[in-house]
């Protein structure tokens, strides 16, 4: 091959290489350019909305809310303190005490009122009201004391006071009860006429300790405790599913406001298991119980009908029907 | 006699017949059939605000949980938005290694509904419009971040197999656990969804009358 002809092909091979080279990269610039639209943000200022006679199917989104898992019931102890600010919250009476028995299963629960005048044995303290067991022992007196008249047994309590009620339903925004009867007191200061009320923090303290206004007092009263646990129960529940971030505030109000031996995670899976139980599916009880003497103290008896109730509820963590009443 | 076609002129229309092939396809949207697959910057969601609550009455720190949070359900995203298999079919199985043992088979089971929903299978591209992603975090009274909780706002335009543009508006919230160091979903307790049909249009309608759904 002579040197023209050698030249020729040589810049023939160089334009072919050439033309080759521009090509390839100006597909590859065009396909990246396409990729990266897919990824960067751009405004879309002229995308206008207009009428469409076409109607678009709703994306249905999924939920799904971790609820704590388990065997058997899950037993927690609410005592309500009756220790005034600046006095010892473990260390005075319990004015208020519920078993929260919660089905992991089901996501059924039932919350059981125990009446603070109840007369038990205090276990190494002889026999006494039940209130006694907080100022005698701290609250792990108190469920030493509820686990050996139940049998139930407790897996962790949680002990408030008045001050710190009133911060808890005031940091849910207040809650809703439905007051059936007219409660006029002067001791608890509350001042109710019947139908749906709505409570702050300090009239639901009110409503919570009022026991005057009942014929049966303190069993009434108690039972009023369990829907005031209700009514906050569906509040919580509305918090979280209206904004679910905002349930870190009320954990918090909580967390500051009780003395417990939940740790942080557990009161977070609680409170996250909280939301997955109906309110519907909440038995509120009391004890079946009648008032008496006992010497010169006004008591509580407990019924041995109640008995019955504490085997259903330690295997099943809830109670079906109502206990009958005797008084 | 005859002149012969110079072969390298037979070469150069095959190689420009081939690139004018490939461009079409690019251009067209139909990448699935080229022999390479274009590599996707991964998706990001802009970091809104990181708020704390604390256990304690303490300033507290939220430390590296935003940036894991972020990482997290960018990937997420990346999955169940901007992946084109879950413009067709499904997002990809790899998504699910973002949710918490306990969240991944409510997270598997849901499969679509985590995204596009029953506009899976009509999409044939997707852009981000926008995104924000605000961070709460749990701090216990030790300091230690005990959960957190993703609030994501996310908006992309879609172009359908019908031919419609949409606008997909996406907001939810997720909760979030650390296992191992990494933040991952452990819940995803609210998901509303929005889309609503719109067109190019240079001069505004004037009329709110999109179609919208909205599901949650």
């Amino acid at each position: 091959m002579s040197a023209p002809a050698r030249t020729a092909r040589t810049t023939r091979l160089f334009a072919v290489s050439l033309a080759f080279l521009v090509l390839v990269v100006g597909t590859l610039v065009v396909v990246r350019a396409e990729s990266g639209k897919a990824d960067t943000p751009t405004p879309g200022p002229s995308l206008t909305p207009v009428a469409s006679p076409l109607t678009i199917e709703p994306v249905k989104g999924a939920t799904f809310v971790p609820a704590l898992q388990g065997k058997r019931p899950l037993f927690i102890l609410l005592l309500g303190s009756d220790a005034r600010p600046g006095q010892p919250v473990e260390k005075e009476r319990a004015d208020s005490i519920h078993i929260i028995g919660v089905n992991l299963k089901t996501q059924h629960a039932t919350i059981l009122g125990i009446p603070r005048d109840s007369w038990v044995t205090i276990p190494g303290h002889g026999t006494d009201k039940i209130n006694a067991a907080l100022s005698d022992g701290g609250p792990q007196l108190v469920v030493k004391t509820v686990e050996s008249v139940t049998g139930i047994p407790i897996d962790f309590y949680a002990i408030t006071s008045f001050v710190g009620l009133t911060n808890m339903v005031n940091s849910l925004g207040g809650v809703t009860v439905r007051v059936t009867q007219p409660m006029h007191d002067q001791y608890s200061r509350a001042n109710f006429n019947p139908g749906v009320q709505h409570l702050n923090g300090t009239q639901a303290l009110e409503y919570a300790r009022d026991r005057h206004s009942f014929l049966n007092g303190d069993l009434t009263r108690s039972g009023n405790q369990g829907i005031l646990m209700l009514s906050a129960l569906s509040k919580f529940q509305k918090t979280f599913w209206n904004d679910p971030w905002r349930m870190f505030a009320v954990l918090r109000s909580v967390w500051v406001n009780v003395h417990t031996t939940l740790s942080p995670e557990m009161l977070y899976r609680l409170a996250l298991t909280a939301t997955q139980v109906k309110p519907a599916n909440v038995n509120n009880f009391v004890v079946p119980a009648t008032t008496g003497m006992q010497g010169a103290e006004s008591v509580v008896f407990i019924s041995p009908s109640a008995k019955a109730l504490y085997t259903q509820m330690k295997r099943t963590g809830t109670i079906s029907r109502p206990p009958k009443q005797t008084q | 006699m005859r002149r012969r076609k110079p072969w390298w002129a037979v070469g150069i229309a095959v190689v420009v017949i081939g690139a004018v092939g490939v461009l079409a396809i690019v251009l067209s949207g139909n990448r699935q059939v080229l022999p390479f697959v274009p590599k996707r910057a991964p998706f990001t969601f802009t970091m809104g605000t990181s708020t704390a609550v604390s256990l304690k009455d303490k300033h507290p720190d939220v430390g590296t949980v935003p940036a894991s949070v972020q990482t997290t359900l960018s990937s997420m995203y990346d999955g169940i938005f901007l992946d084109p298999h879950a413009w067709s079919t499904a997002p990809p199985s790899d998504v699910y290694n973002l949710f918490t043992d306990t969240a991944k088979p409510a997270a598997q089971q849901a499969g679509t509904s985590l995204g596009l929903g029953s506009l899976t299978g009509t999409i044939k591209t997707l852009k981000v419009d926008s995104s924000n992603l605000d961070v709460h975090v749990l701090i216990d009274a030790q300091g230690k971040p005990t959960a957190a909780i993703g609030d994501v706002q996310f908006v992309a335009t879609a172009q359908t197999t019908k031919g419609w543009t949409i606008r997909i508006t996406r907001n939810a919230q997720y909760l979030m656990e650390e296992v191992n160091g990494t933040w991952l979903v452990s819940g995803f307790p609210k998901t509303t969804t929005t889309v609503d049909r719109i067109v190019m249009s240079p001069v505004p309608a004037g009329g709110s009358g999109s179609q919208s759904g909205s599901g949650s």
